[in-house]
């Protein structure tokens, strides 16, 4: 375990959907923190609260209660735009089905997400890095699925983000181009120092995090560190 | 299939958007063309409908000489007339608030007659006094309720002997179907337009004769007005009609002729009794005076006479005098000589009586005792006397003795003396005798004396009196003359006045004879009658209602085109997109057994139901809305009731099935791929379209600079081929319509000025009745000269023109009477090229739309006919003109074609001042000096303004069809590309694009799509405005085709605002895409 600084801590963090008579609280009373520069694995059933986890702390949707502290700001508070301007800056989004903008190629999807930030990353380089560097004038359908998930990736990465969150980001992909995928997240992790958040209900992935967060109907079950997380060669499910 | 239909229903729900496109634009398409199909017939049915109510006149006959109650029953006998109603009209100068205008009076129609009216304020006029007025339409001058109105005195005799009634209050206002537009026709009096109708009650024209008979045509009511079936039915019953006229037109003529001429010749008759009487009066009066003269000519004669006699009188007289002043003298002389010797003789005598008397007295003295003794004596005798007489005779004797005794005594005594006293008494004898003899010459000389005295006293007083007698007459005279005098005053007096008189009277029989003559020489001149048989086209506002409504319909034709085009691609892209979205379940209803058309029919339904409903709303508003815009926009030209709306089956069931048929088409054609396709097949996800390259992208410095949403764009756009066709379409459409609306507002008041001001350089023209005399000639043109910078005098007639392939049209034939100055008063010149084209001596220009018509150039022959004259000539320019059509010789190609020279019968002119009270003045001038009208190229232009302002309901229906058109697709596109893309849309959001970046991803695509429409639109409507400026052409006028760049400036930004409009509507939409989407599978 190295030093690290916390760049993320949820506060008793609740949130309800609906109002009046249809209420659903999706979380309740959510409390943990992620370190910079570590992998965190988010672990739970379907339904279980992840992906309102996910979306509260990708600024996609706001919080009921409790407080969301990233990098030392609270984003529990932020507006509409300040939500903008924090994923536009600060989060890189991988999603289960890549999202890659069909009409534009692996480099202009990368590009894309690189013109929109402050401090990009040159699109091609970090291609090159995912190690797509030929495949970069091909458009996402000539792409495989890790192909596009790399392009994915890459999008994320070419913003300079402060995490890197992770949607499923295997679950469209085969057992072979998964492990690939995440040995890309985490050795992005490793060698960029990169914080990933990784969202799944595939418990056997929990080897490779720094930190693993179960949750379960909507609570925090428990918070484990992982002194020695293994390499992703190695772990198999 | 209880959960098919509970599908088909969820669909529609769920995406209802493209539902509601399907639904708009269908009903954009089916209520376009119906509605627009319906205006025409609407209107047509509207008039009829009013026409019928109020039974217009089908056949409208007028004669140049009145119609009489025979021309009337004539008419009637005629087999298909079914009713037949004379009535008088009359045109009025009449002063109202609004000062002189001409007004056209006509006669209330009995109710139920032809002709009827629609009060439409106020009541029937109760008595002559009262009349009923032209509502007429806002802003115009017409008499209110209330208002009195008066007879001008400045109408001429014969209308003022034709109104019984010279004040009318109106009360009440009517419309007529006589007049449907505002047109109210002209006239001869004022200055030539009829400002407004009235209606006064019957009797109160009193002419003898008609001024028009109406008749309708069994058959024709039932026909609609605007039909051929009616219009050939009119056209044989007038000429039916005019079969007959010639012989009525001789019976009329010759009525009046001999109407007039009796009455003519009775005056004539009167006249020349008169002229007899008055000269035989003055014969006689003559005469009178003639004596009169006679008689004082005697007396003056006489008078004369009397004057020498009188003068002969007085010498007479002064002779007499002489002669007896002479008498008088000597006799006075011998008389004093006679007197002289008396006194001689008396002094002798008295010495003679001296010596006498002394011998007497001697003698007495010696007698004296003899005396006493005597008176002794005597007393003595006295006493015996006494004595005796008492009887006392012895006494007496006593005595008696003494008184012997004495007088013995006494004797004895006397005895001596006796001698003595003898010789004394012989001298006293003789002395006395002297004396006697001496007083006997006194008395004589006395008597001479006196008779003297006498004679002269006589005489004088002879004198005198033949003095007086003289001085009288000479008194006579002298009044007498003083009384001829007088007289000859009196003569000289009565001969002045009977010279007076007799000139008076003879100026009187001379005037009257000259009356008569100008009587006579305008009976003769009276000019055989002619009738006018008219149909309803001569109705005021009839012909331009029935040629608008059929302009309208050849937009109709036009128009829903590109409904039904856009309708078809807006429907192709939203059955495709809907499919595609539902492969999967396609596939899996296809494996669960459902049959191709099972499933092919959701869509199908879906397209049928969405067209259906869409057609029907179509219909509802198309029916409604758009004849109502038009109507409200002719309703500004036109006094119509309540348009009558009707449902038209036919219109909308081709309407409809066009537009089913269309939509059916789109989605079977989408359908049939992916019902071809295995259920496997299906339910794989399809792979995304890929991503592909286009030509853009080897333009590499340009590609390079793009950012990502450009190339999005640009690739999104190349590749959903059939929504770039349908908004490009729909955009390309909507420009389209719009700068056809507006090209049209803009070319067609676009005639005005180029007509007007550039083509119309003379202000304005005066027109002279056929045959006008010389001296109306002359003093209209004076007039005409004094207010005008430049005349010119010109022949105006109307012709009508055929072609070499035998088409006809009316024109107007000007020839001026310099051909080189024609060009001062019309510009001359070939409308591209705006080069000149001089009418020459030897020239014939017509104008172009003319020349379209008849199909002839430069150089071609055409035949000119007037009445029955049928002349060739050869055209040798075509001129630029937009407004009716004209056709322009020199005087010398007149004469060879007519072989008499042309009559000057009008007069153009440009004036020195052109404001409305000049030219009121000038018009009131010139008509008062005889000219037919006059026309100011200011009123025309003004007239032709308004009614190109109608047309703005027009171009705001173009506008409002533009706009739904616009948003329709720009709607379904972004609803479309929304939907497709939420997952990008999600995905971009969660990378943090900030919300305009989101918008311009989505929007940048419609934005290209709409500038490119719009150039598309730009250039399509070019031809669209082209082609229905052709549609909407009539004969008379020739758009302009030029455009203004204002009208493209307009359309592409109005179509511009209209998609920023769509796009703000479907921001929401995009700001409603949940960034959750993004993370949810593919379906």
């Amino acid at each position: 375990m190295k030093e690290a600084a916390e760049l993320i801590r949820f506060e008793n963090v609740g949130k309800v959907y609906g109002t009046g008579a249809v209420r659903t609280e999706a979380v309740h009373d959510v409390s943990f923190s992620i370190d910079k520069g570590s992998i965190t694995i988010v672990v739970g059933p379907s339904g279980a609260g992840k992906t309102t986890l996910l979306n509260m702390l990708g600024g996609m949707d706001t919080v009921t209660n409790g407080k969301i502290w990233v990098d030392g700001e609270d984003i529990s508070h932020f507006s509409r735009k300040q939500l903008t301007e924090y994923r536009r800056s600060s989060v890189g989004f991988v999603f289960q089905f890549y999202n890659l903008i069909q009409n534009l190629t692996a480099l202009e999807n990368v590009e894309l997400a690189a013109q929109i930030c402050k401090n990009p990353q040159d699109a091609a380089a970090v291609l090159e890095n995912v190690g797509l560097k030929e495949r970069m004038k091909n458009f996402p359908s000539q792409l495989s699925g890790g192909e596009q998930q790399r392009v994915a990736i890459a999008r994320a990465l070419a913003k300079n983000p402060k995490l890197l969150l992770c949607d499923e980001p295997t679950g469209a992909l085969d057992y072979k181009t998964g492990k690939s995928i995440l040995k890309l997240l985490q050795d992005t992790c490793r060698k960029d120092g990169m914080t990933v958040i990784i969202i799944t209900h595939n418990s056997a992935l929990t080897a490779m995090a720094d930190r693993v967060i179960r949750i379960q109907s909507g609570t925090v079950q428990s918070v484990t560190d992982n002194p020695e997380p293994t390499p992703v060669e190695r772990i198999s499910w | 299939m209880k959960s098919l239909n509970k599908d088909f229903w969820r669909s529609i729900a769920r995406s209802f958007g493209r539902y509601l496109a399907i639904f708009l634009i269908s009903g954009l398409g089916v209520g376009f063309l119906a509605g627009l199909q319906s205006v025409s017939p609407d209107m047509k049915d509207t008039a009829d409908d009013y026409y019928n109510i109020y039974r217009l006149t089908d056949v409208r006959v007028q004669s140049t000489l009145g119609l009489t109650d025979e021309d009337v029953e004539a008419l009637g006998a005629l087999d298909f007339v079914s009713d037949i109603q004379p009535a008088k009209t009359l045109d009025v100068l009449v002063e109202s608030d609004s000062g002189e205008s001409a007004v056209h009076f006509m006669e209330i129609p009995k109710e139920g007659s032809l002709n009827g009216f629609r009060l439409v304020e106020g009541r029937l006029p109760e008595n002559e006094n009262e009349c009923l007025a032209d509502p007429g339409k806002l802003g115009s001058i017409n008499p209110k309720v209330g208002d009195v109105i008066t007879v001008a005195a400045g109408n001429d005799e014969d209308t003022l002997d034709a109104l019984t009634v010279r004040e009318f209050t109106v009360v009440g206002t009517a419309l007529t179907p006589e007049y449907v537009s505002f047109e109210r026709g002209s006239t001869t009096i004022g200055n030539g337009s009829i400002a407004y109708y009235v209606y006064v009650p019957e009797g109160v024209i009193d002419t003898e004769y008609y001024t028009l008979i109406d008749l309708t045509v069994s058959g024709a009511k039932e026909l609609s007005s605007f039909s051929e079936e009616y219009e050939s039915l009119i056209e044989s019953a007038v000429d039916e009609v005019e079969v007959l006229a010639p012989v009525r037109e001789q019976a009329r003529y010759d009525e009046i002729i001999g109407d007039a001429q009796q009455e003519l010749d009775d005056a004539q008759k009167e006249l020349d009794d008169a002229r007899a009487e008055a000269e035989a009066e003055l014969a006689d009066a003559q005469a009178q005076i003639d004596d009169a003269r006679a008689e004082l000519e005697d007396g003056e004669q006489e008078l004369a006479d009397g004057e020498r006699e009188l003068e002969d009188g007085w010498a007479d007289y002064y002779q007499a005098e002489d002669e007896f002043e002479e008498q008088i003298a000597s006799a006075r002389q011998q008389l004093e000589d006679s007197a002289a010797e008396l006194e001689n003789g008396r002094a002798e005598l008295t010495e003679q009586q001296a010596a006498f008397d002394e011998n007497a007295a001697a003698l007495e003295e010696q007698l004296a005792p003899l005396e006493e003794a005597k008176s002794q004596a005597a007393a003595l005798a006295e006493q015996i006397e006494s004595l005796t007489a008492a009887g006392q005779g012895g006494s007496a004797m006593a005595l008696q003795a003494q008184l012997s005794a004495l007088e013995e005594q006494i004797a004895a005594g006397e005895a001596p003396l006796a001698p003595a006293q003898e010789q004394l008494e012989a001298g006293r004898a003789q002395l006395e005798a002297a004396w006697q003899e001496l007083e006997a010459g006194e008395a004589q000389l006395q008597a001479g004396q006196e008779e003297l005295e006498r004679q002269e006293r006589e005489g004088r007083a002879q004198l005198n009196d033949a003095r007086a007698q003289l001085e009288e007459a000479e008194q006579e005279l002298e009044d007498g003359r003083a009384e001829l005098e007088d007289g000859r005053k009196e003569l000289e007096d009565a001969q002045a006045e009977y010279d007076e008189k007799s000139a008076e009277a003879q100026q009187e029989i001379d005037d009257a004879q000259k009356e008569l003559d100008d009587a006579q020489k305008e009976i003769d001149d009276i000019e055989m009658a002619e009738w006018y048989v008219l149909d309803r086209d001569s109705l005021a506002g009839y012909a331009s209602f029935a040629n608008d409504t059929d302009r309208i319909n050849n937009i109709a034709k036009v128009f829903p085109v590109f409904f039904f085009l856009v309708a078809a691609l807006v429907c192709l892209t939203t059955m495709t997109r809907m499919v595609e979205e539902e492969r999967t379940q396609i596939g899996t209803l296809k494996a669960l057994g459902y049959s191709n058309v099972a499933v092919a029919a959701k869509y199908l339904l879906y397209a049928a139901s969405a067209t259906v409903l869409g057609s029907a709303g179509g219909l509802a508003v198309g029916f409604t809305v758009l004849p109502t815009v038009v109507w409200a926009a002719y309703g500004i030209m036109y006094n119509m009731p309540e348009l009558i709306l009707s449902f038209r089956w036919g219109s909308a069931a081709l309407a409809t099935a066009a537009a089913l048929a269309v939509n059916l088409a789109a989605t079977l054609s989408t359908c049939y791929r992916e019902m071809k396709a295995m259920p496997a097949e299906l339910m794989r996800p399809k792979a995304p379209k890929a991503g592909k390259r286009i030509l853009l992208e080897r333009v590499t410095p340009l590609w390079k600079r793009l950012n990502f949403i450009h190339k999005v764009t640009a690739r999104n756009i190349f590749r959903y081929k059939k929504r770039f066709f349908m908004t490009v379409v729909g955009i390309a459409g909507c420009t389209a319509l719009l700068l056809t609306g507006f090209g049209l507002k803009n070319s067609i008041s676009g005639i005005v000025p180029l007509q007007f001001e550039e083509l119309f350089l003379y202000d304005a023209m005066v027109v002279l009745p056929d045959g006008a005399s010389e001296q109306t000639v002359t003093g209209v043109t004076g007039i005409v000269a004094d207010s005008a910078t430049e005349y010119l005098p010109c022949h105006y007639e109307s012709v009508d023109l055929t072609g070499p392939e035998g088409m006809v049209t009316d024109a107007t034939l000007t020839v001026p009477k310099e051909a080189g100055r024609m060009s001062d008063f019309v510009t001359l010149r070939d409308r591209l090229s705006k080069a000149a084209v001089p009418l020459t001596d030897d020239g014939l220009l017509l104008s172009e739309k003319t020349a379209g018509i008849l199909g002839v150039e430069e150089g071609d022959t055409l035949t000119i006919s007037t009445g029955d004259r049928r002349v060739e000539a050869t055209v040798s320019g075509v001129v630029e003109n937009y407004v009716m059509h004209y056709l322009y010789l020199s005087p010398a190609v007149y004469e060879s074609l007519y072989g008499s020279a042309p009559e000057y019968n009008s007069i153009y002119a440009l004036l020195n001042d052109t404001s409305d009270a000049a030219e009121d003045a000038l018009s009131e001038r010139v008509l008062d000096e005889g000219a037919l009208a006059v026309s100011f190229t200011s009123g025309i232009q003004e007239e032709f303004k308004d009614t190109m302002d109608s047309l703005d309901y027009v171009v705001i229906v173009l506008i409002l069809a533009a706009s739904l058109l616009c948003f329709v697709v720009l709607y379904n596109l972004t609803n479309i590309n929304i939907t497709e893309r939420r997952r990008e849309i999600a995905t971009i959001k969660v990378l943090g694009f900030r919300d305009m970046e989101v918008t311009s991803y989505v929007y940048r695509e419609n934005l290209v799509l709409t500038l490119l429409g719009i150039v598309f639109g730009l250039a399509l409507g070019v031809g669209l405005h082209a082609f229905v400026m052709a549609a909407a052409e009539v004969d008379m006028v020739m758009f302009p085709r030029e455009m203004s760049w204002v009208c493209y400036v307009i359309a592409a930004a109005m179509t511009l605002v209209f998609s920023m409009l769509v796009n703000l509507i479907m921001y929401r939409r995009l700001q409603k895409v949940d960034m959750v989407e993004s993370l949810k599978s593919v379906e």
